[in-house]
């Protein structure tokens, strides 16, 4: 009887102790796991509710990492917006990303306005799909009372292909001077493989291959094109995140712009 | 001798007249509907090669980012959505190397720098490394 009380009282004691090391080893791990913490939760909602009051998207996911070395240091701050309408431009992702940011609480808190201080970095990407393209030029032709302009775009890496049929008096006469040679009858119709750049949100294109009713266009007219032409567009800044879009690359299915 | 002259000139002016109709027929031909096409790209030194196929791979990598909040666990996951193809190393053909940890930071390395002239040769998060 008192053989079995001593094995019944080893065993609890047993079972202490693998408590007690189980959560000496278990805490330490969680503690240092990368992944959100509760208390980051509260700025999410409050980060995506004035975002979303301020840019006209479909979707916002706002992803707070803290740091692992100093527990009240932000590590990142990650914005990822579906449809995100910029100016006249639907992109189809949008997606900021600030290293170490120091954001406004006061501001946030008081004055609804999402303002980051500083940031020791940060890194931003829009993907826009050919369709999104092809609304966003009817939209611009519509804008400037061109009905008639007809342009798509298709995506063949490193190459934006773009097929257009636009009546001659859609076109500008600058750039319909430089054409001159090669307008026959009421409309330009063709082709171009383009590559893009961008510098300072200013986007410019480089065409490898213009034709034009019929007929290839010379190295020398579409120099002279480009020259007038680029930078071809602006990339809207959402107002209260800053970035500057330095990069664009062609992608399969989308235009990548990148700073 | 004006004579002469005169048909060395109409010979030259003739001359000049046929290259331009001949230029001008190439640019015409050219134009069809079946040259719709983007031009075909240069085969570039193994050297500079694998720069641009890093560059690719490092774009296509910050665009899944981008729509996924999160690096691919490898890059077969950029097909068909961001790459038509995932290139491999110009002269070897193996596979580049790829290490994430989905959050925070991505690397593409080769598997032998050396073989390029470089010491050390990768991506990280966007920036390249040629040592």
């Amino acid at each position: 009887m008192k053989m079995e009380k001593s094995y019944k009282n080893k065993a609890i004691r047993l079972l202490f102790y693998f408590l007690l090391i189980s959560i000496g080893l278990v805490f330490p791990f969680a503690s240092s796991a990368e992944t959100p913490r509760p208390d980051t939760g509260y700025l999410e909602n409050e980060i995506m509710r004035i975002l979303g009051r301020n840019i006209k998207c479909r979707k916002i996911i706002v992803q707070i990492m803290m740091s692992k070395e100093k527990p009240r240091e932000i590590k990142t701050v990650a914005v990822k917006f579906e449809s995100a309408v910029l100016g006249n431009m639907v992109a189809d992702y949008m997606t900021v990303v600030y290293e170490k940011p120091v954001i406004d609480l006061i501001q946030l808190r008081s004055a609804k306005k999402f303002k980051i201080l500083s940031s020791s970095n940060n890194k931003v990407g829009i993907l826009i799909s050919a369709k999104a393209i092809d609304n966003y030029i009817a939209a611009k032709a519509k804008q400037y009372g061109n009905n008639q302009a007809r342009v798509s775009v298709r995506f063949s890496p490193p190459y934006a292909e773009c097929f257009f049929d636009i009546p001659v008096s859609e076109i500008p006469p600058q750039t319909l001077k430089l054409l001159a040679g090669y307008v026959k009858g009421k409309k330009i119709e063709g082709y171009a493989a383009v590559q893009m750049s961008a510098k300072n949100n200013a986007i410019g294109v480089q065409s490898s291959k213009t034709i034009i009713n019929h007929f290839l266009i010379p190295g020398a007219v579409i120099q002279k094109l480009q020259n007038t032409l680029n930078p071809v567009d602006h990339v809207f800044v959402s107002a209260p995140l800053r970035y500057s879009i330095n990069n664009v690359t062609v992608q399969n299915n989308y235009l990548f712009l990148s700073n | 001798m004006f004579r002469g002259k005169l048909k060395f000139l109409s010979g030259i002016i003739l001359l000049v007249i046929i290259v331009i109709a001949i230029y001008v027929y190439y640019l015409y031909r050219q134009g069809g509907t079946e040259y719709y096409t983007p031009p075909v790209e240069k085969t570039e030194a193994p050297q500079k090669q694998i720069i641009n196929d890093m560059t690719v791979l490092s774009s296509a990598v910050e665009a899944y980012y981008a729509k996924n909040l999160k690096y691919p666990d490898k890059l077969e996951e950029l097909k068909p959505e961001f790459l038509d193809k995932i290139p491999l190393e110009a002269g070897t053909e193996k596979s580049f190397i790829y290490q994430s940890d989905e959050t925070n930071r991505y690397r593409i390395t080769v598997t032998d720098a050396s073989r390029y002239g470089f010491k050390e040769l990768f991506i990280e998060n966007g920036k390249i490394i040629q040592k």
